[in-house]
């Protein structure tokens, strides 16, 4: 029962934000879009941390190694950051 | 005929003759192949997220065409060719892409081009809105999800 307690207390729902806004594109052109979805040392977030579905997930890796492609987002981040 | 964005990276101290050249050519190779060439994004000089070449800067020119396979080829065959171009990439935008109504759509778009930056930043707005959204139906899920629980633990104890 204990740990039943303890998990209560750290569950939060984590909700897609792009699901949850229409809005909001995932286009590798919009790199501070993509910024929120990468570590300060430029890996991509996964989504059990950043909630984002499944579908969305996809997209956003695409456009995120796209973004490193065109030298918009890091392959490797600067930790001093 | 597919929608093809193709982005070229120049060096960035390359003077201003020499980038129309290699663009005017690209745009010749297109037109040739029989495609459309919808328009020619500069984007500036700016900072790169890491150093190509040694260099830390680069001259961004997104350009968005309509065309078949082979001209995306021979454009990249250029490309790969040009020591001053730093880095290319394109990317299909859409498969099917009928270049007409491509073109009637940029001419409406271009009749209010002051509309383009508030859309921007209305963009960003909505970003911050969302995760504010987001958090506030966070917490009401998870409060949901307590009460819903508290039943259970009683039943089981």
């Amino acid at each position: 029962m204990a740990v039943m307690n303890k998990r209560r207390f750290f569950h939060r729902r984590k909700v897609c934000r792009f699901c949850a806004d229409s809005k909001l594109r995932i286009d590798y052109k919009e790199p501070n879009t993509l910024k929120y979805f990468i570590t300060e040392r430029g890996k991509i977030i996964p989504r059990r941390i950043s909630g984002t579905c499944a579908r969305h997930q996809r997209h956003l890796a695409l456009e995120i190694k796209r973004a490193r492609k065109i030298a918009l987002l890091p392959y490797v981040g600067n930790y001093e950051q | 005929m597919n929608r093809y964005e193709t982005f070229i990276i120049f060096e960035a101290d390359l003077a201003e003759e020499d980038r129309k050249m290699v663009l005017d050519r690209v745009g010749a190779l297109v037109s040739d192949s029989g495609g459309t060439t919808i328009l020619f994004d500069e984007w500036g000089t700016k900072k790169l997220a890491y150093p190509i070449r040694k260099k830390n800067q680069g001259y961004y020119v997104r350009m968005d065409y309509c065309g078949r396979g082979p001209a995306v080829e021979a454009i990249e065959r250029i490309l790969r060719q040009d020591t001053r171009v730093l880095r290319f990439m394109t990317v299909r935008m859409e498969a099917d892409a009928d270049p007409e109504a491509l073109k009637a759509e940029m001419a409406t778009s271009a009749q209010e081009p002051a509309s383009e930056e508030p859309a921007g930043e209305s963009t960003e707005e909505a970003a911050k809105e969302t995760t504010e959204e987001a958090e506030a139906h966070a917490s009401d899920a998870a409060a949901e999800t307590e009460t819903a629980e508290e039943p259970q633990i009683a039943g089981k104890e």
